[in-house]
């Protein structure tokens, strides 16, 4: 950082200017291959499985799986943690794409 | 106390600088740190002005010999790690981590093991993974072979790089809750670390020393009893100074 700059921010009592919000939606997110590969793969899914029985044993949420979290935060059916591995991402992203546009999100 | 145990989802991802500027941040705070360095060719010294060729005091050196620098002990674990002498030590209570100093093990480039002989001392298990395909691609063997309640920190997020915004959201989808925080990509890391200078000595008023500054504030609040699996929010720690 330019000591101008950090002088600057040091007046201002800032960490940091203001970033500008870089907007994407998520739809966008389809571009890359390797998105869909992390998806699919079956340890993903064994990983949210692992992390959803003690979740659900202890009643607690706190380690939401990305099932959960996603069927939680675009309205999607709770059983869509169960689906099996290999689920439809294009499906998942209009779903958010969805969202987006009612403006829940 | 407190054990932290910080890795690398793979090498590169900033696991070592990240340590060093936590518990220096740690130390600021008025807490007592100590850095284990597990790794077999460390460059922690780096951010401590050290030398090089300059080793740092084995793990059973006496305090005397291991002075704080920057607040911060560090301690060579490298020895006892590949002896399996660490684990056993801690198992028979030869040594342990009590007491009111809050450990990080850096366990970037530490030999096989490393981990498992701390692992059922730790109270946290931190992972580290940048915005990148590598780290993405590598997501998920760590989610099959880290613990389930390993915590994960995103580093060097730049919103202003396609991939790396995208990279970033998509990771925080994936892991939800157990992505614990983002850290910006931020210059004055690397500078920080050519200077052989503290972050925050180089640059106060560093975006990543901001976030470092929020996850210190978290972990030392592990010196209270909480186990694994409950990392308090940073919020606590307002709440419970106010």
């Amino acid at each position: 950082m330019r000591s101008d700059v950090k002088t600057l921010l040091g007046r201002l009592g800032r960490s940091q200017f203001k970033y500008k919000e870089f907007a994407d939606r998520f739809s966008e997110l389809e571009t890359w291959p390797v998105f869909e590969a992390v998806i699919r793969d079956p340890r993903v899914f064994e990983s949210a499985a692992h992390s959803l029985a003690p979740a659900t044993a202890q009643s607690s949420p706190e380690m939401a799986p990305i099932g959960s979290v996603l069927s939680r935060k675009y309205g999607g059916d709770e059983a869509a943690p169960k689906q099996k591995p290999g689920g439809d991402v294009r499906s998942l992203l209009a779903q958010i794409s969805a969202a987006a546009q009612k403006g829940t999100i | 106390m407190a054990l932290v145990l910080l890795s690398g989802l793979r090498g590169g991802v900033g696991v070592t600088s990240l340590v060093a500027n936590l518990a220096m941040t740690i130390a600021s705070g008025g807490q007592s740190a100590v850095i284990l360095d597990l790794s077999q060719s460390s460059t922690l010294g780096l951010h401590f002005g050290l030398d090089s060729h300059q080793p740092l005091p084995g793990f059973d050196a006496p305090a005397a010999a291991a002075g704080p620098i920057h607040g911060v002990r560090l301690l060579d674990a490298a020895a006892q790690s590949a002896s399996k002498d660490l684990g056993e030590g801690l198992a028979c209570g030869d040594f342990s981590f009590a007491g009111e100093v809050i450990h990080i093990a850096d366990l970037s480039g530490a030999a096989a093991g490393a981990a498992e002989q701390l692992r059922p001392f730790a109270d946290i298990e931190l992972c580290v993974l940048a915005p990148t395909a590598e780290c993405l691609y590598g997501l998920p063997a760590a989610l099959a072979t880290l613990p389930a309640n390993t915590f994960f920190i995103l580093n060097r997020c730049d919103d202003t790089r396609r991939l790396g915004r995208h990279a970033a959201s998509f990771v925080r989808e994936l892991l939800g809750e157990r992505l614990l925080t983002t850290i910006h990509a931020d210059e004055a890391v690397a500078e920080a670390g050519a200077m052989m200078q503290p972050l925050s000595r180089h640059s106060p008023a560093s975006a990543a020393l901001a976030d470092i500054t929020g996850i210190a504030k978290r972990i030392a609040l592990l010196s209270a009893p909480i186990r694994l699996g409950s990392l308090p929010d940073a919020n606590d720690t307002q709440s419970n100074a106010a």
